[in-house]
Parts: structure tokens; sequence; C-alpha cells
């Protein structure tokens, strides 16, 4: 996180401005999606086999 | 299907191999609790492999233990040790897992081994034929999922919040990119385990393929620096 010098920065491109967020959204929404399956399970509203 | 288990189990422990080598010169919890953690996704794959030949009870909780229990976890330690830096929190945790994963270590070993495992197939997948083989308490069914939860929102969750910090401030792109890999990488094995155990569809060992190469690459991406900033200390998310 030490990100202070200039040679660590980067201007992202238009592509990436929009590729990265969605990907970050994505994945929070796999994390949700497995630990949600996983509770579900634990709850018995879908069988832990 | 056990060639899938195969590259999984090389690939494994050339990553282990790195993430040690790392670990010798930079010395971080993080990356001997990675190690370990590869150490147990290794064992996994390569019971696996062991199971496709043919049956064995103890490669069969080997399996379970290192595979559906510890991988996660330790591997989501290692992401602990990295992100909270508040004394002594890690490391209770550390040893909490420690002493968790050698009651887990008990609980699995004492498990009978049912009469089902006579009618073992080695051309089908371990992950399709365990339950009815391995005789699991409640115990060992609690401790596995609270074991998954806590390494998968620890390890997917910490990548997240470490790549989304580095996009935030426009910095080191490496890493930004690299943690993203891993997200994907380590969400892929966790997701197979959730539908395993939800009785969904079995992916297992094509994800845990592809979680390794995607966790790899993104380790060598993360830990990739120019040299111009080779002297200086890596701080957060140095995976």
């Amino acid at each position: 996180m030490n990100g202070s010098s200039k040679s660590k920065r980067f201007q992202p491109s238009k592509w990436m401005e929009r590729l990265v967020p969605a990907l970050l959204v994505l994945l929070l929404l796999g994390l949700l999606a497995t630990i949600a399956i996983v509770v579900l399970a634990m709850l018995g509203i879908i069988s832990v086999v | 299907m056990h060639y899938i288990s195969i590259l999984s189990t090389i690939m494994t422990f050339i990553f282990a191999a790195a993430v040690f080598n790392r670990y010798r010169y930079k010395k971080g919890n993080h990356l001997l609790m990675w190690g370990i953690g590869l150490i147990f996704y290794g064992l996994g794959t390569l019971t696996e492999v062991l199971l496709s030949f043919s049956f064995s009870g103890l490669a069969l909780k080997i399996w379970y233990l290192s595979g559906a229990m510890l991988t996660a976890a330790w591997l989501g330690q290692g992401t602990i040790f990295l992100l909270i830096r508040k004394r002594g929190v890690a490391q209770t945790l550390a040893i909490i897992l420690g002493l968790v994963s050698v009651g887990a270590f008990v609980l699995i070993m004492v498990a009978p081994v049912t009469a089902a495992a006579a009618d073992f197939v080695t051309s089908q997948p371990v992950s399709a034929q365990y339950q009815q083989i391995l005789e699991r308490s409640g115990l060992i069914t609690l401790l596995t999922i609270l074991l998954n939860i806590y390494g998968t929102i620890a390890l997917v969750g910490g990548a997240i919040y470490s790549a989304y910090l580095f996009w935030r401030k426009k910095v080191l792109i490496n890493r930004v990119l690299g943690n993203i890999l891993i997200a994907a990488g380590a969400l892929m094995p966790a997701m197979a385990g959730s539908f395993i155990k939800a009785g969904l569809v079995d992916w297992l060992y094509v994800s845990e393929f592809l979680g390794v190469l995607l966790m790899y690459a993104g380790f060598l991406q993360a830990t990739a620096t120019k040299p111009v900033e080779q002297k200086k200390p890596l701080v957060t998310t140095a995976h």
C-alpha cells in the first residue's frame, strides 16, 4: 500500500474503467452466492449431503 | 477425469514451492499460511489421483480433511495475516485454526468408512461418492461448513477488498489484476464445494484446476515488481 510513488500510479484506459469494477462486482456476487448456498444448506432449506 | 487432478496437483505443488521460496527471503506469516494452505490443496488433488486408481480409506480421509475442510481456511488465514494488522488478532485466529485443524484431523481419522466403500468406482470422481462411504458426524459437517465460510470470506473477500483499494487509489495495476485473478481462482473450488454440499452439479475437479491456475497467475502478477521497486518493502497484499 505504499503507493505514493508516481512510478506505481496508473491511468486506466476507458475499457478498463468499466471492466475492473464490473469484475469486482461479479466476484462479490459470486462470493455472496457461495456463502448463501452454504447457509441455506446449514438451515436445511437445501439438503447438505 | 484423473488427468485434471494430476495437472492440478503438479500446478499446486509448483505454486506452493513458489510461495515457500518467497517466504524464505520475505518472511511473512501470510506466505507461510498460504504455503500450508496450498500443501493441503495439493494433498486434496493428489488423493483424487490416488483414488482414481484404487480405493483407500486413508486416502479418502486425507482427501476430505485437506480438500474439503482445511484448504480454504488456511489460505484465508494467510490473507487475514496480510490484512489485519491489529496486534495479536491474526495470531490468535491462527492458533484457533491450528487447534480446530487438529480436532478435525482426529474426528476424520476416527470417522468410520462404511460398507459402501466396496462399491467405490475409480472412474467416477470421489466427490460424487464420498457421502455414502465416509460417515461424518454432525460436528464434522459443522466444522466443514464453518471452516469453508471463514476461509472463503477471508481469501476471496480479502482479494476483492485489496483489488478495490489499489483500484481506488489507482496504484499498482499489477496488484489490482493479481488480486482479481486470486479472487476468481479461489472462488471456483469454493463454489464447486458448496454446490456439492448442497447436492447440486459436481464440477469440483475442473474448478480445482482452473482455481489453482488463476490463483498462481494472480500470485505471479501481484508479486511482479519493476527493478526500481524491488528494494522497497512490500506491504499490504504482497501476494
